[in-house]
């Protein structure tokens, strides 16, 4: 009994070091989960560099400039969030944790009501017609970029959505009170991720809307 | 015999720097195998623990000088490896002289297409049973001059294929959607037989084909025979046929290639369209109702087809030469859109052939 | 539990009853053997498959295979064997038994990690199988486009899956490195670290580098399958080398993920059982990081006929020899420590010097294939099959039996049967060699790999590698069999039989669920043998 005391203490002694640890780590892979397909990128962006500015286009850049201020915003929230645990601040920690929870799903909701909309009822995604166009008239590119497109803000899309549900965790654990300036692990780590999800969209901006 | 010289018979002539780097690579390997398995054997038999001994062994961790020779000399010796392999690989990448003769090679699932600048067109097939592959199965598929160096241009119309000829130490995969080139020089006439190494399905390993060395006056005479009349005659034929027809005289020739004329004018569009059937179409389209990675042809022609998207159509001629040419556009219910397209492959009269031929298979 | 057992002997992380018990454990010791378990039934069933093509193959032409069928069963063995048994057993299995015990931990840093990790590691298996519910697989298992660029949703399922697995991948190998550094004992430096555990951390590092990039490019082999992209198929603009380029970027050093964990075991295997200290500590702990290392650098060997610049293939050459220096001088080590040793031919040494022997020549024939010239002739030839197979079953598979017997006494505290132990690694031997022997010869000849029908000239080697492969099957359903038996019936095993030094023997066999009573406090290396 003892001894499984000792062992939860540990776990939780390990857990705060070793889970940041554990979380760059992860982080680190997740670069290299989007690394294949800005890898990806960068070829066919070398291949057909003409289709791609063209098709680019068809994005709409005030959209994307929009969606990029509120995560960045959200960055900062998250920030000030991890601060206001590390000091102390129980019921700013709940506000700010509230904010970049909507700010997230501001995000998605301007993606998916907004922009993927347009861009189906357009044609313009795998297998629709003006996609299906671009391969049969020969602008394979401009097929190409959309196929990345949707690949690339999907996948981040779902890193969001992840990253929404996760700080919905920890906003109901920070209302039950569960973070002190003593005890504040979780909030850090999801920080750390909440801000990669951030930094990966500040990659995907330029790349799909400000093409020259 | 082979069990000594190993590796097949050189028939390039850069197979023997192919194999410098071969028995270069064994030889140090080998050396290195037997210090190993030596030691092993000599320390295992020497400091065996006898039983009852509990004791240990010596107090030996380490010795700094032994590890940064042991360290070294391997890699010195694996610059050497590296050296006659990429002397090897030079000869096989650059040509000392450009070939004049370039042959386009296009793979398809399954078989091969040589074609020649001057238009001659050889196609291989399929060998679909259940009996193994006789060297009688390997059928030419480009005939090349001995002692001169040739170019193949490797593509491929529907997944990845590889040219292997393991006489002449020659591979390079044929990529759809790109060129490969590699190119080769028979030391001397003969005959060498070509594999598929790129997994490619089904019947991958049922793609066999010949390269066909020929002596340089029996390839003037086929360079000789007109395009038309080689794709009629010749690049169907039994290789000893082949032979002999190359090696007629003049005289015996020219008559040969009137009677073939002749004969070929008396074969009626479903007899052509049968011959390019074979070649082309067999290895997915059953001619006798079997089920294949396409619709079988019996009965085929003028019934209701039903599609993928739920329409049916007539198969009419129209229908058949849209299905050869544009193969995507109607997909039969229940199969894959794999066919490739063989627009430009097939002449209008080819395509007229093939419809004449599909309409005998009731 | 009973109060008397618990009274005359320490209690053991076995006392639990109940499935449920092992389900939803966080004992690191459970978890790993539950990997090593579902492992070994894929052992089962991946060789299986081998044995009923290599049946096939025993005569020219179809004996009662079709040649669909042949193909669906050669993809089968690769992939399961390679992503369910080889990636697996070894660092999840054992790894997991023994690395906290042998860094003197009471657990890996996040448990439930672990155990989430493993259900993931379950559920793409079964994604696996299931995929084959939705139409025949028979891409390979390097899933080469455009061939498996258009097949549908078994395809897109197996991407899935494959993605899966790589997740539980990636969670073990970050579980992995965060013990390792943040759990160790007090007084066990990095230089006292048993060279198992260093293998581990070097193979949880190319896991969590690696996994990731395949895990893309197999999402997106997926999509192809089901959406109308073509990344990789060149009807669409796409291109088949990059994937080839992405895929080998991971499953090169996945090659070091399947036989790093071998080196860190054989390590142990040869300076235990020989009662002598390792040789060069150092430069074995270097070179299992200098393999990781360099093993991403060297993808492109792969590649040599595939369409790749001549300076690409030149640079990828010359980099592979250089992870050949790092694995020779493991070889010398291994076989310095022998000298002066006191050596006993337990069934775990007679793998360990299996493993050494098969090694070799599976680490010499890659010489051939790191070569420009020769690649081109033994590219894509039976003798890359031979290769492949040394490496993998020669030397990976010989690594895990030895391991195996070499901590089931720990693991149980039960004794197997060092006779029927022997008569199984003898079979193994034998067998093995009477495989994949004669595949050397084979490509050497010019005959092409994953061919269901081959020219008669082949047949007698290919008879001869069939019937070594029933030998195979023999020798692993024996030792498999002895393992069985000992954990039933074995006799009562001591808490160190084999007199190691490393921390795991230190202990009570089997381990109590805590490990250690008290977490100790290291001052001797791993491998101080020294008279007393």
């Amino acid at each position: 009994m003892e001894a499984t005391l000792e062992k939860h203490h540990e776990e939780r002694h390990a857990g705060l070091e070793g889970a940041k640890m554990g979380m760059w780590l992860f982080l680190f892979t997740e670069l290299l989960l989007f690394g294949g397909l800005f890898a990806a990128y960068a070829v066919f962006h070398s291949v057909y560099a003409k289709d791609f500015e063209i098709a680019h286009h068809h994005l709409n850049r005030t959209i994307g400039f929009i969606n990029t201020i509120v995560l960045i915003t959200s960055s900062f929230t998250m920030a000030m969030g991890v601060w206001s645990a590390q000091t102390n601040r129980k019921n700013l920690l709940n506000l700010f944790l509230l904010l970049t929870i909507l700010l997230g799903v501001a995000f998605l909701v301007v993606k998916l009501t907004v922009e993927w909309p347009v861009k189906f009822h357009e044609g313009l995604y795998p297998g629709g017609k003006e996609f299906n166009h671009f391969i049969q008239e020969g602008h394979k590119g401009q097929a190409l970029f959309f196929s990345l497109y949707f690949m690339l803000t999907g996948l981040h899309g779902l890193h969001v959505l992840v990253g929404v549900l996760v700080l919905t965790g920890i906003l109901i654990m920070a209302l039950r009170g569960k973070f002190s300036s003593e005890y504040y692990g979780p909030v850090e780590v999801s920080g750390l991720y909440w801000h990669l999800v951030d930094l990966i969209w500040i990659y995907l901006f330029p790349l799909f809307y400000l093409i020259k | 015999m082979w069990i000594i010289t190993l590796l097949p018979e050189r028939a390039s002539t850069y197979a023997v720097n192919t194999d410098t780097a071969f028995w270069i690579t064994f030889w140090l390997s080998f050396v290195f195998f037997a210090i190993i398995n030596i030691a092993l054997l000599v320390f295992i038999i020497k400091y065996r623990r006898s039983p009852g001994d509990e004791g240990v062994g010596a107090p030996i961790s380490h010795n700094t000088t032994l590890e940064i020779v042991w360290t070294v000399i391997p890699t010195i010796l694996l610059f050497v490896i590296f050296w006659f392999g990429y002397k090897a690989y030079a000869k096989v990448k650059w040509p000392e002289n450009q070939p004049s003769l370039e042959i386009r090679i296009t793979a398809r699932q399954w078989g091969w297409t040589a074609e020649y600048p001057d238009g001659k067109k050889i196609i291989t097939g399929t060998i679909k049973d259940d009996k193994g592959i006789t060297p009688k199965d390997f059928q030419p598929v480009i005939f090349v001059p001995a002692g001169e160096p040739v170019r193949l241009i490797l593509t491929s119309q529907d997944v990845i294929h590889s040219f292997y000829v393991p006489e002449f130490r020659a591979k390079y995969d044929a990529i759809p959607g790109r060129f490969t080139k590699i190119w080769f020089e028979a030391k001397k006439p003969g005959e060498y037989e070509v594999f598929c190494t790129e997994y490619c399905g089904a019947w991958h390993s049922r793609m066999p084909a010949k390269v066909v060395a020929l002596p340089p006056k029996l390839f003037e005479r086929f360079k000789s025979i007109p395009a038309d009349r080689f794709n009629n005659t010749l690049a169907n034929m039994p290789l000893d046929s082949v032979y002999a027809i190359l090696s007629l005289s003049d005289e015996e020739f020219n008559e040969w290639s009137g009677a073939q004329e002749k004969l070929l004018a008396s074969l009626s569009p479903a007899e052509r369209g049968k011959i390019i059937s074979q070649k082309l179409c067999v290895s997915c389209h059953s001619f006798d109702g079997s089920p294949g990675i396409g619709p079988t042809w019996k009965g085929l022609f003028g019934r209701d087809v039903e599609l993928s998207d739920g329409k049916r159509v007539v198969a009419d001629e129209n229908y058949i030469r849209e299905s050869i040419l544009e193969p995507k556009a109607k997909i039969v219910k229940g199969y894959q859109a794999v066919m490739p397209s063989f627009q430009g492959q097939l002449t209008e009269e080819q395509i007229s052939d093939i419809v004449e031929f599909i309409k005998t298979l009731k | 539990m009973e109060v008397r057992e618990a009274v005359e002997r320490h209690n053991s992380y076995l006392d639990a009853k109940g499935l449920k018990s092992w389900l939803f454990t966080l004992d690191h010791k459970r978890i790993g053997l539950m990997y090593m378990f579902t492992s070994l039934i894929f052992l089962l069933v991946g060789g299986l498959f081998a044995i009923i093509f290599r049946t096939e193959l025993l005569f020219p032409g179809k004996q009662f295979l079709s040649p669909e069928a042949h193909n669906i069963l050669f993809t089968l063995h690769g992939a399961i064997l390679i992503f369910l048994v080889i990636i697996p057993i070894i660092p999840s299995g054992l790894g997991n038994f023994f690395l906290p015990i042998m860094i003197g931990a009471r657990d890996v840093a996040f448990p439930r990690i672990n155990l989430l990790s493993y259900w993931i590691f379950v559920l793409g298996a079964l994604m696996l199988l299931a995929s084959l519910l939705f139409g025949p697989i028979d891409t390979g298992w390097t899933f080469y486009t455009p061939y498996s660029a258009n097949k549908g949703l078994n395809v897109f399922i197996v991407s899935l899956a494959i993605f899966t697995l790589g997740m539980s991948s990636i969670l073990t190998g970050m579980n992995f490195i965060v013990t390792i550094h943040k759990l160790r004992a007090p007084g066990l430096t990095w230089g006292k670290l048993p060279l198992f555990v260093w293998a581990l951390y070097a193979t949880s590092l190319v896991q969590l580098l690696a996994t990731p990039v395949l895990g893309i490019t197999l999402l997106l082999l997926g999509m192809e399958n089901i959406l109308g992209i073509g990344f990789f198929n060149p009807a669409k603009g796409g291109d088949p080398v990059l994937f080839q380029h992405l895929f080998w970027f991971y499953s090169h050093p996945a090659v070091y993920i399947m036989i790093l964990p071998a080196f860190g075991v054989i390590s142990e295997l040869v300076s235990v059982h020989s009662r002598k200290p390792i040789f060069g500590y150092w430069f074995i702990a270097a070179s299992s990081l200098a393999i990781a290392f360099i093993g991403f650098l060297v993808w492109g060997h792969h590649m040599f006929v595939a369409g790749m610049s001549p300076v690409a293939d030149i640079i990828f050459s010359f980099l592979t020899y250089f992870v050949a220096v790092p694995t020779a001088v493991k070889i010398f080590n291994w076989t310095a420590t022998l000298y002066k040793g006191k050596i006993s031919f337990t069934t775990p040494m007679l793998y360990a010097l299996g493993f050494i022997s098969l090694f070799l020549i599976g680490g010499l024939t890659g010489l051939f294939l790191a070569n420009l010239g020769t690649d081109i002739h033994l590219h894509d030839t039976y003798f890359v099959v031979g290769h492949f197979h040394y490496v993998m079953v020669g030397a990976a598979v010989f690594a895990f039996f030895g391991a195996l017997f070499h901590w089931t006494p720990k693991m149980f505290g039960k004794m197997y049967n060092e006779k029927w132990a022997k008569v199984g690694w003898l079979l193994n031997f034998i067998g093995f060699n009477l495989t994949f022997f004669p595949q050397f010869i084979l490509g050497i000849r010019g005959m092409p790999r994953r061919y269901w029908d081959y020219p008669v000239e082949f047949q007698p080697l290919h008879f001869t590698s069939t019937i070594g492969s029933y030998f195979i099957a023999a020798g692993i359903l024996i030792s498999l069999g002895v393992f069985l038996f000992a954990i039933w019936k074995g006799k009562k095993a001591p808490d160190n039989p084999w007199g190691g030094k490393s921390l795991e023997w230190t202990i009570p066999s089997p381990p109590p669920t805590e490990n250690f009573e008290k977490i100790p406090v290291v001052k001797e290396g791993p491998y101080d043998f020294v008279k007393h």
